[in-house]
């Protein structure tokens, strides 16, 4: 037993030992402490290949050889197809951003409604899918769909409904199908996550007090879901102004936006200036609805606070 | 009554395009006829028989294995800090860690390959690993930054108090309770490696193609079958990560319930 009592005063005595090797190691190498590692490496990289190279991109819309200058921001602006490139842009990611409300609000709706949880568990898991599956293999997967020869076209021609194919390709209507595939979780799982935290009870409230369903539906429901709706719509709307691969693949040559104009502006043109104004608009342009996003969030926050 | 039908409606256009894709990588046929007339393997044969499709697809293999190596240590790394750490302007610094993730991708391709063009760094598979590591790290440091916050940090501080340095720390006792979160770390990783064309597309070049290069080129040129039969293969890569991942997820809720 007293043999025992000594080892441990032994073993205490060696941990003291440590304890205060420990910390003179650490006033020494007071540079080299593993806290300042790691918040530089990581800040490094980023500055590195992420900060640094977008900074050097937009000196080049306002920095030529001669110096300062906003000729080609203006060129944006001013230039009638530029200008356009950026209207259309807006209104792809406008009509997407609709149909997308369209689509995800019922799911998100009957999502809340539902009682079956492995119901539930299992439309949640098909809305994911998509989101797991290469966008490129998504992307293409439209292209057989919707060309003249492809499976929409014959089954409409097979069921009589058509007898000639009608073009669905390489055009806006593509490209909005193809965009709103693409975006659809975002809002829906935006949608739902508001839709979850809205009291029940209120609605029963007014159903039992005598409202009809429909008018207890939009009198109460439906507004108090409406900031999701609103922070589904600015996400996908800034997603879309962004995106490249599918407007690129499945628009044509009438459908050209702000990703596809920059990408065609180095490729073919080797137009830096212009290509870098035109990511300097579109930096612009995102990062005030993300301001928006961000306060819109805050909003909701304070307001689920006070509850 | 109508809800039900809308939601099956929606539904089925979002898998729709997943389930038309597969059994089309099995037609017969050279061009697309669905449902196909009779079945072959011939347009994987295709693949697998053309060394350019093999030597992108095996390229992309190791870009992406070196992608999740490099953005699993530097997203933890960040996470870390952002976790054990107190130092001033926390808020900076992770506003930095996302910030590949908020500006639009189009935006980071040219900006990269600006830069990368005078560094020597396109057309070489460290630059697509850095360039793959930066778009990987706002989705490791996010997973990772939320399973450190779950680990009891008493148990650190007891080893700490006990003598044991930083590191081991980490590796004996903080990575064995978030080895879920480092495993869907490491798929976002890959996933996002593996998928990646915009950036990818401007500095890689004829020797540095990667396999989603190699499919948008051939996308953009004529559409064949064995298009669809990649788009296969990258699904069924898919769905074996997802696998690993409930694995994974499953044994350690076990550890935990025990």
């Amino acid at each position: 037993m007293f043999g025992g009592m000594k080892l441990i005063k032994e073993n205490l005595r060696e941990q003291e030992l440590t304890l205060e090797n420990n910390s003179r190691k650490y006033t020494i190498n007071n540079i080299l402490n593993p806290k300042w590692i790691l918040i530089l490496i990581p800040m490094l990289f980023i500055v590195l290949f992420t900060f640094i190279p977008i900074l050097k991109l937009f000196k080049l819309s306002f920095v030529d050889q001669n110096g300062f200058t906003l000729k080609y921001l203006s060129q944006v602006f001013t230039e009638k197809v530029y200008f356009q490139v950026i209207l259309l842009t807006l209104k792809t990611g406008f009509i997407i951003t609709i149909l997308s409300i369209l689509l995800a609000y019922p799911v998100a709706y009957f999502l809340v409604k539902t009682k079956s949880a492995k119901l539930k568990k299992f439309i949640l898991l098909v809305i994911m899918i998509p989101f797991w599956i290469s966008l490129l293999v998504r992307t293409f997967s439209w292209i057989i769909i919707l060309q003249d020869q492809g499976i929409l076209n014959s089954f409409l021609i097979y069921i009589g409904l058509i007898n000639k194919p009608i073009h669905l390709l390489y055009n806006g209507i593509s490209v909005t199908i193809g965009m709103v595939h693409v975006l659809f979780p975002f809002m829906v799982l935006n949608i739902y996550s508001s839709m979850e935290s809205i009291d029940m009870q209120l609605v029963q409230v007014a159903e039992v007090m005598g409202a009809k369903p429909m008018r207890a539906f939009w009198g109460i429901f439906f507004p108090l879901s409406v900031p999701g709706i609103l922070s589904g719509s600015i996400i996908v709307f800034v997603l879309s102004l962004g995106y490249f691969i599918t407007p690129s693949l499945l628009g044509g040559s009438q459908n050209m936006v702000i990703s596809t104009l920059i990408q065609n502006n180095i490729s073919a043109t080797l137009n830096w200036p212009l290509a870098a104004s035109l990511a300097l608009v579109l930096f612009i342009i995102t990062m005030i609805l993300l301001v928006i996003l961000a306060l819109l969030m805050k909003k909701n926050h304070m307001i689920g606070d006070e509850s | 009554m109508w809800l039900p039908i809308v939601v099956i409606v929606v539904l089925f256009f979002l898998i729709a395009p997943v389930f038309v894709l597969v059994p089309l990588s099995f037609t017969s046929l050279s061009y697309f006829k669905f449902p196909p007339p009779s079945f072959s393997m011939q347009w994987y044969h295709a693949f697998f028989n053309n060394s350019q499709w093999v030597q992108c697809f095996g390229r992309s293999i190791v870009i992406a294995a070196l992608t999740v190596g490099m953005s699993l240590v530097i997203g933890t790394m960040a996470a870390a800090a952002v976790t054990r750490i107190e130092f001033k302007h926390k808020d900076v610094f992770m506003a930095f860690m996302v910030l590949p993730m908020v500006i639009p991708v189009i935006i980071i391709s040219i900006a990269l390959y600006n830069t990368f063009s005078s560094l020597g760094l396109t057309d070489t598979i460290l630059g697509l690993v850095l360039a793959h590591t930066l778009l990987s790290i706002p989705m490791v440091f996010v997973t990772v930054m939320t399973g450190l916050k779950s680990v009891d940090k008493n148990i650190e501080l007891a080893a700490m108090g006990l003598g044991s340095k930083y590191i081991s720390i980490f590796f004996n006792i903080t990575l064995p309770q978030i080895k879920p979160s480092m495993v869907s770390a490491a798929i976002f990783a890959f996933s996002t490696s593996i998928d990646e064309v915009t950036v990818t597309m401007f500095i890689s070049g004829a020797k540095t193609k990667t396999l989603p290069v190699a499919m948008w080129e051939s996308m953009r040129n004529n559409i064949t079958p064995d298009i669809a039969a990649v788009s296969t293969i990258l699904i069924s890569i898919t769905l074996v990560m997802l696998f690993i991942q409930e694995i994974v997820r499953g044994r350690s809720a076990k550890i935990r319930q025990n």
